[in-house]
C-alpha cells in the first residue's frame, strides 16, 4: 500500500514554531511514518501578500526531491495577474495542483475572480485543493482571524465548476454536508481528505466510504504542521479491503495528480 | 506497552456522546490496545447540572462499569454547587460504588471555594479530581463558558492544595496550548496535565515533557482515540517517559487511595 499525503506543508507558520519543515526534515518524517510521497505547498504563501513569490521558494525547495516531493501551487484570486502565476507554476515549475485559502486571503469562493482562477486550473487539469482551516478555532492567535471554509460553499463552488476536481483538506462534518444528503452532489467531483475523521467510535471514514464509495477519499496528514501518525493509524485500522484502502491510501490522489 | 486512558467519556443516562455506547468504547479500546479507560458522563456546555441529573449520570457509568469491570473505570460527576449532595453523591459513588475518582465540569471554577469541601473529602479518600478545562481565546467562548477554569486556577488551587490530585483536562483540547504550558510550568505537584483533545499540532506532547515534565503527564484521549494513541507513540520521547505517560503514572495516582 503506498501513502500519498494529500496535506503536506513546507516552510514557517507565523503562529507557532513548526520542527521538519524543511524538504529534508519533511522527507526523514515521511521517512518514520512509511509515506511514500507528499503533496506540498509553501505556508509562505499563505502569508506574503503576493502568493506567487512562495511558489517561486517552493520550486526551488523541491527540486532535488521531486519524486517524493509534488509541488501544489497557491494564489491568491484577488491578486494582479494570476494567470501569468498559474501559467508559470504549471508550466515552468511543474505544479500539478492549486490550492485556495479564501479565509486568509479574504475572498468568496463564489466570486467572479475565484470561479476564473478554479477554471483556469481546471483546463490545465490541475485539481483544486482547499484546506478548511489551518488552524483549530479554539487556539487562534490574535492576529489570526480566519473562520473555517464552509462545506456549503465548497458545494457551491462545485456546482459552479463541475468540471473542476476538488480535494476538501482538513474536511470535518462531510457525512451532514450536501455532499451526502444531496442526492444531485453524491457523484460531485469532489474528494476529502480525512485526517480530522475518524475510524473507531464516531466512524465518520467507514459512513463516508459507504455512503460516497472509496473513491471519495485520500489519506493526508497535516504535516508537519500536525503529526501524520494518526492519519495514519486511522487507515490501518479501517476494515475494508485491500484495494479499497490502497485507493485511499495514494490511488485517489494519484489519480487527482494525473488528470 | 500497557495504556490507561485517563480521560474518556462513554454514553449513558440522558447523555449521549457520538458512537461511545459501552461496546463500542471497549471495541475502540481493543482495537487500539488501551487497557483500561477512565469514563465519565458530565453535563457540557456550560449548562447548569441538578442533582437528578447529577444521579441520572452517574447511574449511566455505573452501569457501563459493570458491564466492564476491569476496563471501564469511573469519575463521578458532580455539581458543587449542590454542597451537601454533591458530597452524598461523592460518598455514594466513590466510597460504595468503587468509582476512581471526581470529574468537574464548567459550572464552577477549580479554585472556586464553593469546591473546597470536595477537594477535601478527594484528599482524605486519595483520590484524584479530572477538571474541564481550557484557555478561551474567543470572545463568544468566554461569554458562554465564563466558568472554565484555565491553567492560572489550577496553579492557585494546587498552591492551596499541595496533597490534592487535580488533573488538568485536556491540554490538546483546551484552547490556547502554548499559554497554558507556560503558565504550568510554575504548578505545584498536586497538579496533573493529561494529553487528550483533537488537535494533533505537531510538538506538542515534546513541549509537554519539556516544559511540564513526564512525572504528572498522563495519556488520554477525550473520545479522540486513533490521535492521542498515535501522539504519546510516535512522540521523540525517551521509552522510560513514554511508560510513565501511557500508564505508570495513573497507576502511581490509583494507589494514593485510602480507605473511605
Amino acid at each position: 500500500m503506498t501513502l500519498i499525503d494529500s496535506n503536506a506543508w513546507l516552510g514557517h507558520y507565523p503562529f507557532r514554531a513548526v520542527r521538519h519543515n524543511t524538504p529534508d526534515g519533511l522527507l526523514r518524517l515521511m521517512d518514520r511514518h512509511g509515506i511514500a510521497r507528499a503533496v506540498v505547498s509553501s505556508l509562505h504563501s499563505v502569508f506574503y501578500a503576493d502568493a506567487h513569490s512562495g511558489n517561486e521558494e517552493l520550486a526551488q525547495w523541491v527540486r532535488p526531491h521531486r519524486d517524493r516531493l509534488i509541488p501544489c501551487a497557491t494564489l491568491n484570486p484577488t491578486f494582479p495577474g494570476f494567470e501569468r502565476d498559474l501559467q508559470q507554476c504549471h508550466e515552468e515549475w511543474g505544479m500539478l495542483g492549486l490550492r485556495l485559502f479564501p479565509a486568509h486571503h479574504r475572498f468568496s469562493l463564489a466570486s467572479p475572480q475565484c470561479v476564473e482562477v478554479v477554471q483556469a486550473a481546471t483546463l490545465r487539469k490541475m485539481h483544486v485543493a482547499i484546506p478548511m482551516r489551518l488552524e483549530d478555532r479554539r487556539q487562534q492567535h490574535w492576529m489570526d482571524a480566519t473562520a473555517e471554509v464552509r462545506l456549503t460553499e465548497i458545494a457551491a463552488l462545485s456546482r459552479a465548476c463541475p468540471e473542476t476536481n476538488l480535494l476538501v483538506l482538513e474536511a470535518i462534518g462531510v457525512e451532514d454536508s450536501a455532499f451526502v444528503q444531496d442526492p444531485a452532489m453524491r457523484d460531485a467531483r469532489v474528494s476529502f481528505e480525512f485526517s480530522r475523521m475518524a475510524t473507531v467510535l464516531q466512524r465518520t471514514i467507514p459512513t463516508l466510504l459507504d455512503r460516497l464509495g472509496p473513491r471519495r477519499l485520500a489519506f493526508g496528514t497535516g504535516a508537519p504542521l500536525k503529526i501524520p501518525g494518526p492519519a495514519v493509524l486511522k487507515l490501518q485500522l479501517l476494515d475494508a479491503p485491500a484495494e479499497v484502502k490502497a485507493q485511499l491510501a495514494g490511488g485517489n490522489m494519484e489519480r487527482l495528480l494525473q488528470t | 506497552m500497557k495504556k490507561i486512558d485517563a480521560h474518556m467519556h462513554v454514553s449513558g443516562g440522558s447523555q449521549r456522546f457520538v458512537g461511545c455506547d459501552a461496546d463500542s468504547v471497549i471495541d475502540a479500546a481493543d482495537r487500539l490496545e488501551v487497557d483500561q479507560l477512565v469514563c465519565s458522563i458530565p453535563i457540557t456546555g456550560g449548562r447548569w447540572a441538578t442533582p437528578a441529573e447529577v444521579r441520572d449520570c452517574n447511574d449511566g457509568l455505573l452501569q457501563a462499569m459493570r458491564r466492564y469491570p476491569k476496563r471501564i473505570l469511573g469519575y463521578c460527576f458532580l455539581n458543587p454547587g449542590y454542597g451537601r449532595e454533591a458530597v452524598e453523591e461523592l460518598e455514594r459513588c466513590v466510597v460504595r460504588e468503587g468509582m476512581t475518582g471526581v470529574k468537574l465540569y464548567n459550572q464552577y471554577k477549580i479554585n472556586d471555594p464553593v469546591v473546597f469541601p470536595l477537594i477535601e473529602r478527594t484528599i482524605e479518600l486519595g483520590v484524584p479530581i479530572l477538571v474541564h478545562a481550557a484557555r478561551l481565546v474567543s470572545a463568544a467562548d468566554i461569554a458562554s463558558q465564563p466558568l472554565t477554569s484555565h491553567a492560572a486556577d489550577f496553579v492557585d488551587v494546587g498552591r492551596h492544595y499541595p496533597e490534592a490530585i487535580i488533573i488538568h483536562g485536556h491540554i490538546a483540547g483546551g484552547g490556547d496550548w502554548q499559554w497554558t504550558l507556560k503558565v504550568l510550568r510554575d504548578a505545584p505537584s498536586s497538579i496533573y496535565l493529561d494529553t487528550s483533545g483533537s488537535v494533533m499540532d505537531a510538538g506538542l506532547l515534546e513541549r509537554c515533557v519539556r516544559d511540564f515534565g513526564a512525572d504528572r503527564l498522563l495519556f488520554a484521549t477525550d473520545m479522540t482515540m486513533e490521535g492521542n494513541v498515535a501522539r504519546v507513540r510516535d512522540a521523540d520521547i525517551t521509552d522510560a517517559q513514554r511508560e510513565r505517560i501511557f500508564h505508570r503514572n495513573f497507576e502511581a495516582i490509583l494507589a494514593r487511595r485510602r480507605a473511605g
